[in-house]
């Protein structure tokens, strides 16, 4: 066999391999396969194998490690490392996902995209007739199972993704220990082929050996989906308990409403009945003043309410409307005066997630209740939706006038150490989001901070 | 002379109203005029390109079967984005925060009696001169920052600097009490300010007019608000190559 060949023959393997690694990567993250970062990824990838597989060896040649046997498990770890690193790396630039999601994901692909080629060899093996020529021989023993192993990743990845297994996984680094865990796992999981090969290198795999082997996988992947899944429906609990709370601050508001509208109706039936008798005397002076003193009554005592409800059912994003309302209540009982204005519709197509857009404002509005002046404290939010945009504004008085060079800085706070999270991590959602700007200044005595949204 | 423009479809507020601001121009003797009066937004629209800008508006906030105020606001300001806009209104509750954090309304009369209009309408007058008064030693250049339709221009003195952050296209500009957050590359923004402006580091692009000293030794530049930025070796040996 000749040595373009077997070089090749060796690209070829590099290059499916990579293919299968990336797809399944994308399918854990839930994400659509695109052309270009797989490129990238192929090439990147082609020439960090061939780094290694030609200075790898020379390395340990060179630290004198005598074993022969012991070579290949240490330079395929080695080699699967950087390139799950990498993927990891362009992965979260690409999709803008954090780091550790995407690094573990790749992690956890390599084990699978190797678990299947090394299942497809053998079945090929098992079910291919012999030959006794090298070219159909290398054909058969590579060509076909790393062909293969492409066509099981992507179905794998198409699963993966139609099952959403991406909300599962992670719900899986929703705590830094757990987080740490997982790519733990993750890593020995893909370390484990190339160990059990160093440490029994005689067992020769037979049917039996691989289907004990085999399960063990699949009882580890089960184990991770269920923890996984045992996460999420944990969250889910939590955000339905969340949703009957929001559902009853918005009973509140309407009960509140009523019983304001109960005592208007009492109030304007006493002065109606004061005006008949002032009409019946002819006394116009006296009406007029009665006007006067009556036409903003109705404006003051409930205008604030309507306008918040009205501004409420124009919101079609229902858990942003709830949202809204729950921290209205949280206004209204530390007697801050919320104004909410909601002139349009507010579509419910927005380019940034359901999920970011909610916990950015709710920062936003948390920030304000927080920040509002202790006396007479006032947040305005208004929301206006435009052509192409939703311009989202919260507004809120202070009593200590913000420090704008300082805002900027991480974990800038007013309330001591171990505060100020909030706003980083309202930039780190805003910046994910392709086309949303973000503006924060002080205008006549209010600390705006304002978001403009994409509409798709 | 900066325009004035009335636009309301009543014709009773319209001359009212014309009557007040002409009065009040003429009692402040500001450089304000000539005052004209419009019935139809289009028609608004057409005269606002033939005179100059910036100018003040008084506009209805609703024109029946028309588009609203805040629409023609809206188109309004993108021609003129420095405008002063007073909206007119028949009742109290109007929605006017939007109004003031998206267009940058100015105030709102109430449609009443002659004698608290006018006081409105002074008011309004007064804020529209001192505004023009603050702003004209800073008549120099403007930068403009576009995010999604909107257009702004910012006054280039009011710029401390620009930062790239994190994610690759994302900026924060820095201006005196404001920051700014949005997609766009550092390049772009190097080309548009010219020579005002130095790129002392891969991500900052600092405005030279705002620089209170340069700490070579701690490679950092030190603004006249405190703020600092970094700066990078090429940077240095190229400013230690000029003076």
């Amino acid at each position: 066999m000749g040595l373009p060949f077997r070089l090749f023959t060796a690209a070829y393997t590099f290059l499916m391999m990579s293919i299968a690694l990336f797809i399944l990567t994308c399918g854990i993250l839930g994400k659509k396969i695109k052309g270009r970062p797989l490129a990238v990824f192929c090439i990147s990838a082609q020439v960090l194998q061939w780094l290694i597989g030609i200075v790898g060896p020379l390395l340990i040649l060179l630290a004198s490690a005598s074993d022969d046997m012991a070579l290949s498990p240490a330079i395929d770890i080695l080699t699967y490392t950087p390139v799950a690193l990498i993927l990891g790396w362009q992965l979260a630039r690409e999709f803008r996902l954090p780091f550790l999601h995407t690094l573990t994901a790749a992690v956890l692909g390599t084990f699978i995209a190797n678990t299947a080629s090394s299942v497809m060899a053998q079945v090929v093996e098992r079910y291919s007739p012999l030959f006794d020529r090298m070219y159909i021989l290398a054909f058969v023993l590579l060509y076909i199972p790393y062909t293969l192993t492409v066509g099981v990743s992507w179905f794998a990845s198409y699963i993966l993704r139609r099952s959403e297994f991406y909300r599962y996984f992670s719900a899986l680094f929703r705590s830094r220990t757990r987080a740490a865990l997982i790519l733990v796992v993750s890593f020995a999981l893909m370390c484990l082929m190339p160990l059990l090969h160093t440490f029994f290198p005689d067992i020769d795999p037979n049917v039996a050996y691989g289907i004990l082997f085999y399960s063990f996988i699949i009882v580890g992947l089960f184990c991770i989906q269920f923890v996984a899944m045992y996460t999420a429906g944990q969250d889910k609990i939590k955000a339905q308990e969340e949703t009957i709370l929001q559902q009853q601050a918005h009973m509140a508001l309407l009960e509140e409403l009523q019983q304001e509208i109960r005592a208007f109706r009492h109030d304007v039936t006493n002065l109606f009945s004061g005006l008949t008798l002032q009409a019946q005397e002819g006394d116009l002076a006296g009406i007029q003043e009665f006007m006067k003193r009556t036409s903003g009554y109705f404006d003051e005592k409930l205008g604030n309410e309507i306008a918040q409800m009205d501004g409420l059912s124009n919101i079609e994003l229902y858990p942003l409307r709830s949202l809204l309302t729950t921290k209205l209540a949280k206004m209204r009982q530390q007697h801050i005066k919320g104004v909410l204005e909601v002139l349009r519709p507010v579509s419910r197509d927005q380019a940034m997630d359901a999920d970011d857009l909610l916990r950015a404002v709710g920062i936003l509005l948390d920030n304000a209740i927080e920040a509002a002046a202790k006396q007479d404290g006032l947040v305005h939010i208004v929301l206006l939706q435009e052509e192409k945009q939703l311009y989202l504004a919260v507004a809120n008085n202070y009593d200590i006038a913000p420090d704008m060079a300082a805002l900027a800085r991480k974990g800038y706070t007013t309330k001591g150490s171990g505060h100020g999270t909030g706003l980083s991590s309202y930039r780190r959602i805003v910046a994910r989001c392709r086309g949303c700007a973000m503006r924060t200044y002080l205008k006549d005595g209010m600390f705006v901070q304002e978001l403009h949204i994409p509409t798709i | 002379m900066i325009p004035v423009y009335i636009c309301d479809d009543e014709a009773p507020i319209r001359q009212r109203l014309e009557q007040i601001v002409a009065g009040q121009i003429m009692i402040l003797d500001s450089d304000m005029g000539p005052v004209r009066t419009v019935e139809e937004p289009d028609e608004l629209l057409r005269l606002q390109k033939e005179d100059s800008v910036p100018a003040v508006y008084f506009l209805d906030i609703d024109f029946p079967g028309k588009i609203s105020g805040l629409e023609l606001a809206q188109k309004l300001r993108q021609y003129d984005p420095r405008g002063f806009i007073v909206f007119i209104t028949a009742h109290n509750d109007l929605a006017f925060e939007t109004f003031r954090l998206r267009l940058e309304a100015l105030d709102y009369i109430v449609k009443g009696d002659a004698a608290s209009m006018t006081t409105r309408v002074q008011s309004c007058l007064e804020s529209i001169r001192e505004r023009m008064l603050s702003q004209r030693p800073g008549q120099g250049s403007y930068c403009t920052v576009k995010i999604l339709d909107t257009v702004r221009h910012i006054p280039t003195d009011s710029i401390l600097y620009l930062e790239a952050v994190g994610y690759r296209h994302t900026l924060r500009l820095h201006l005196d009490n404001e920051l700014l957050e949005f997609n766009s590359s550092l390049d772009h923004f190097a080309a548009q300010l010219g020579d005002g402006f130095w790129r002392c580091h891969r991500g900052f692009l600092v405005n030279r007019n705002r620089i209170r000293s340069v700490h070579l030794k701690e490679q950092i530049v030190e603004l006249d608000n405190g703020e600092t930025c970094l700066l990078s070796r090429k940077a240095k040996s190229e400013y230690q190559a000029q003076t």
